[in-house]
This record gives structure tokens, sequence and C-alpha cells, in this order.
């Protein structure tokens, strides 16, 4: 087994363990991140959506973003419940058409840009 | 040899053309040309009775190859099955090859009709007992049950399902033989081939009809009413070739005749879809799905009060299984993206990634993340078929090649609207938007960038239609409401062809209805004419009487 897919098939495992609260003073992009459940998916996907837009914010200025576009009460709060926004946050990206073409896929603009942070906070891959 | 009985002074039966003495001259009240679904649905309707009615078809029982062969013709448009190919040519007509799908079309297909779905929905009850099709309901909802079930979209979706009904399919020819061979008063001329329509002066009532078999006979039929009933591209190819007194074909004083041919465009694979929704999946949208003992197919389409805003075309999406492949599969192609990504190419098996992302995001618990993970039936491909706008352009015309019987060919000029793929692809953008929004999954459109162009692989649905258009302004189409050529007194058309628009739906439903309705007209019609009380004058050198199944 290679490294690269020892490393995704640990990464998909871990992914089935969310955390239930984040530290204290964990910064957005961390706590975004940790929200994901499939981070090694979310990093290609991430960076097939920088390949595509490399013009979009990165790092904090992009988490920050993405943290606005959620209810107030989501911010904060752990993983389980910022997942439960951040889909609902899809949903309502889709119903608004705001839609990201990659590949011929239609994604919501939150999941790509989600995406894309995972891609930049990733020193792995 | 002609097969043949007398009942009740009435001649009942199948007779085969080739064993009538040539010149001879045949009488009926009704003469209908053609034994389809059109056909046979009005021999069904009009025989039996008082009224003598005659069919002429073109074929035998089954199929022949040289009798096949008269379809052939010029394809000059977008790419089409060959005319000898689409139809089929013997009793039953293209019954004999019919998938089977059935659907009544909806109240806005008719907007450009003379008459609406009310008229017509008495004609499509009988219709469906006439297709051995289920209970009269087509909405998706009615067959529903607690595991086959229509997409839940979010509500004011812009989208919502549809369901046909699979007929058997029903063939016809074979069904109802038997019935045809009993009824009172109908005979069934076999091998008999229409190449002329004779008519008045003025062209404003059909005098009889010219009659050739393949084996050199010529013989004519006389009728008080005649219904050409020979599918749309050879009730079109009829019409222009009787030319002898209007030298523009018949009833073709507006050059309408053979214009406006339709069909349905229908593309395979249009997209990929990664299903997040509940497990049971699209059961509902895949062929083999039987509900209550009636094969149903669910379809995604556009909701009336979408289509009447937007003005685009109808158009119905469905859902094939797609092969998921397994977990090591998944981990070869997470290598093969890194090395796409690293090297700055868009990856080559991004949906991977896209359904883990989208998975994650909608399934919540352990057990349905595993689930999904080994899930067999999670991803799907798209199917595409739509209604076209009307297009003069898109035409049936003669060609100088002849066929056996001397009659010229035809070349079919099949065109698409030029926003075709855009409404394809509005269409999936719109199931895109419905499907996240409702959390139920992503889709993939493909395109020739992502290395399967769906544009590529049109088909045609094998639904031809359209050369005939019905209309109440002569100067608009061929037939009015009734389906009588504009000008002429007593001919009638019947099929598909009278359609002066479509839906994406199958048309077999409403061919049989519309002949249903043109059974009543002609009854109503027939009600104050004197009635002809011989059917075939000479009689055949040795008449065997036999049942009609020796004929078979």
């Amino acid at each position: 087994m290679t490294p690269r897919r020892r490393f995704l098939i640990l990464a998909a495992g871990a992914a089935a363990m969310p955390r239930l609260a984040f530290a204290e003073g964990e910064s957005a992009a961390a706590r975004l991140v940790a929200a994901v459940r499939e981070p090694s998916s979310a990093t290609v996907l991430g960076r097939a959506y920088r390949v595509r837009f490399p013009r979009e914010p990165t790092g904090e200025a992009l988490a920050r973003e993405i943290l606005a576009s959620l209810p107030a009460a989501a911010r904060n709060a752990g993983p389980h419940v910022l997942r439960a926004a951040l889909r609902e946050r899809v949903r309502a990206d889709f119903a608004a058409d705001h839609v990201v073409r990659l590949d011929g896929w239609r994604l919501a603009l939150t999941e790509a840009r989600l995406a894309a942070l995972c891609a930049t906070a990733d020193p792995v891959l | 040899m002609a097969v043949c009985s007398v009942v009740l002074g009435r001649l009942r039966m199948f007779t085969d053309a080739r064993s009538l003495p040539p010149g001879s001259t045949l009488a009926a009240d009704i003469c209908i040309i053609g034994a389809g679904a059109a056909g046979i649905t009005l021999a069904r309707a009009l025989g039996g009775g008082e009224l003598s009615v005659a069919v002429l078809e073109s074929g035998g029982f089954t199929f022949e190859e040289a009798t096949q062969e008269l379809y052939d013709g010029r394809l000059t448009g977008e790419p089409t099955t060959p005319l000898v190919d689409d139809r089929l040519r013997y009793l039953g007509g293209t019954t004999n090859h019919w998938s089977g799908g059935c659907r009544p079309f909806d109240a806005h297909d008719f907007a450009a009709w003379p008459f609406g779905l009310a008229t017509m929905e008495p004609y499509y009850r009988r219709a469906q007992t006439i297709c051995q099709l289920g209970r009269y309901s087509y909405d998706a909802d009615d067959w529903a049950t607690p595991t086959v079930y229509p997409l839940r979209f979010a509500p004011g979706a812009t989208l919502k399902s549809g369901v046909y009904q699979n007929s058997p399919p029903t063939r016809f020819g074979q069904v109802y033989r038997d019935e045809l061979a009993k009824l009172r008063g109908l005979t069934v001329y076999l091998h008999a081939n229409v190449i002329d329509i004779a008519t008045s002066e003025t062209a404003s009532e059909v005098t009889g009809l010219e009659v050739a078999t393949l084996d050199g006979k010529r013989f004519s039929a006389k009728a008080t009413l005649y219904v050409l009933a020979t599918g749309a591209v050879e009730n079109a190819r009829i019409l222009l070739n009787a030319d002898k007194t209007q030298k523009t074909g018949l009833g073709n004083g507006y050059d309408k005749v053979g214009r406006y041919f339709m069909d349905h465009p229908y593309i395979s694979c249009v997209a990929t879809l990664i299903w997040t929704g509940p497990p049971e999946g699209l059961q509902f949208y895949l062929e083999g799905t039987t509900i209550d003992g009636t094969p149903i197919l669910g379809y995604v389409t556009a909701t009336p009060a979408v289509l009447a805003r937007s003005e685009r075309p109808s158009f119905g999406i469905g859902f094939q299984r797609g092969d998921v492949p397994d977990r090591g599969f998944w981990a070869k192609s997470a290598e093969d993206i890194y090395h796409a990504v690293a090297a700055g190419r868009m990856p080559d098996h991004l949906g991977f990634h896209v359904g883990r992302i989208a998975r994650g995001l909608e399934w919540e618990t352990e057990d349905a993340y595993r689930h999904v993970f080994h899930a067999d039936a999670s991803l799907y491909s798209t199917d595409y078929i739509a209604e076209c706008p009307p297009d003069p352009a898109s035409r049936v015309s003669l060609i100088d090649e002849r066929d056996a019987l001397g009659q010229r060919r035809v070349a079919l000029d099949w065109r698409l609207p030029r926003d075709f793929e855009a409404n394809m692809i509005e269409a999936h953008d719109a199931l895109a938007r419905e499907l996240g929004r409702a959390g139920l999954g992503r889709l993939r459109l493909h395109s020739a960038e992502t290395g399967y162009d769906p544009m590529a692989a049109i088909e045609n649905g094998h639904h031809h239609m359209g050369t005939t258009r019905m209309s109440a302004d002569p100067r608009q189409g061929v037939v009015d409401a009734d389906g009588k050529l504009h000008g002429c007194a007593n001919l009638y058309v019947a099929g598909s062809s009278v359609f002066p628009s479509y839906s994406f739906d199958n048309p077999t439903l409403t061919v049989v209805a519309l002949a249903l309705k043109l059974a009543d007209r002609l009854k109503a019609s027939m009600a104050a004419v004197p009635r002809v009380d011989t059917l075939a004058a000479p009689a055949a050198p040795e008449p065997a009487a036999a049942t009609a199944g020796d004929g078979r």
C-alpha cells in the first residue's frame, strides 16, 4: 500500500468519527475544515476548484465569508451543528442558483468553497 | 388464395388482395388505408354493425422483405433511423415492434390543437383498455408505495414527476386479429397497396382508390368515406403522389403536406447522478418497475407553470441505474486524482470526491455512511427526451427515385431547433438545482469537454408525427379538427400525422384515442348516407370459404 493510499484510507476512517466540540480560540478555517466529514476528498475537490477559480479568497478570508453566510448561532457551534448549518446553506445555494460548474459537476457555491478551504489548509496533499 | 366466409350477406374476413381478379372494384361504406394502431382501432370501432368497412393493408400477417422495402427513402436532415427500419409494414403496423410506453398528453400539450384535453379524455379512457394498460391514472403520486415513490422535491420546485404506463406491448395485429376476422361487415385486404387517389375534377371529393399488389395486380376501391392511416411519412407520401388533379399533391394547395415533421430527439447518458437520498433510491424511475400489476416508468419534467412561463418545449428526464465501482477502484481513483491535481490538471474522477463531500453533508449516522460507501444503487445516469417546436422546414418530400410499385419515394429532412442543446442543459441544470436543494444528490452534465458528448448520440424516438397537421385554418393545416382533408368532402386522415404539436410523451395512446374520436365522427357522417350492400363486386376465381385463421 502506498503512503498516499494509506493516508486516504486513514482519512476516511477519521472522518467517520467527527469531533464533538472545537477547542477554544480555534480559527474559523480550522473549525470549518473540522466539520467536513471527508477532508481528503474535499482537498482534491478544492484543488480542482482553485484551478478553475484562481482568484477566489483563501484561508481565513474565505472561512470568514463562509461563516458569514451561516446563521449566527451556528458560527461558533460544534462540528455537528456547524455541519447541519452548512448542509442547509448548501441546499439554499441550490435553491438560489448559487451553483458552481466544475468539470461538468453542478456544486453548491458553499460546498465548493468549503472544499477550497480544505485544499488550502491541508499540508498533506 | 382468397380466404373468406360469407355471413348474413356480407363478407367478413381477411382476403389476400393478390387473389382478386385484376380490374376488380371493391365497394364499401368506409375504406381504411392501413392496418396499424389507428387503422385497426378504426376498423374495430366501425365494424360489427351495419356499416361495410374495407381495410387495405400493404403487408400480410407477418414481415415480408419486399413489402417492407416500399418504405425505403432518403435521409437528409438530422441522423435518424432509416425509414425502411423505423416502421413496420404488415398487419398491426409499427405496433409489431413498439416498446409500449403510454401516457395521455397534458392539457398544455393541446394548446395548438383545435380542441383540448377535455374533448380527448373519454377517448383516452377507451384507448387505455385497447392498449391493455392499468387503471387510468397518470398522476405520479397515485402510484407511490412506501418503498417506490416519486422524487420528493422541495416545496415550490420547478420540476415534478410524471409516470408512463407500459403496454404489454399490445401487438395490434396479433391481439385483435381474431376479432377483426369475426366483425360483421369488415374485410381486411392484405397485400393491398394504394397507389393513387382518384378525385373529382376539383379534387373536392375522392372518387376511388387505385390499388396494386407487388405481383402486378391492379384493382380499385370505392367507398363513401376514406381514411388514410398509414403513418406520418406514408400519409404524406400518398397524398403527394396523388397529383393527377392537384399537381402539388392532394390537399397540398397551401404547401403544408409533408411539412412540420416531428419526432422525439432522445439522448441517453446526458448526466451522471450521485444519489445522496434515501437508500431505496430511484426505483420509481427504473425499467421493470411494476405497481399494482401495472408496469410503470417515472420521469421528471417541468411543472406546467414553469413551462408556461418559460415558453420552452416540454421534456422528460429519465434515470438508468449506473454501476458503482468497488472501494478498491475508488482508492485507485483517488491516487489518479491526486496526480492529476498535482500536475495542474482537472482530475478524471472528480465525481468520487463530489460524492463523498455531498454524502458527508447529507448523511449523519455512521450506519448511513457505511451504507453509502458500499452502496450498489447510488449512481445513476439520466436520459432526455423532448418535444421540439413544429418547424415547416422539417419535412417529408418526394424524390425522383421510385419504388417497386412506381411510387415516388421520399426524402426525410428532420430538423432540430437550434436551442435544443441549450434546453437540454437548462433542464438538467434545473434537475441539479432541485436535487441539491432537496438533499438528494449531485449531477454532472457530460459534454465534449468531459470526454463524452451527448449531442453526438442523439437518436430519434421512432415517433413520426405532424406531416398532415390539424388546423381549423386550411392555410395552416392539412386536415380540420375532425381529421378531414381541407377542401375534400370525404377523405380523412388518422394517426400521428395530424398532430399540430406534441408532447415528449409517446404518441400511441393519443393515436388510438384520436382514431376512436374519428370513428364517432365517421359513424355520425354515415348515419344519413345509404348503405353500400356489396363489398367485393367480382368474386375470387375459386373462393375458399374458411375461417380467418386459415390465412395465418
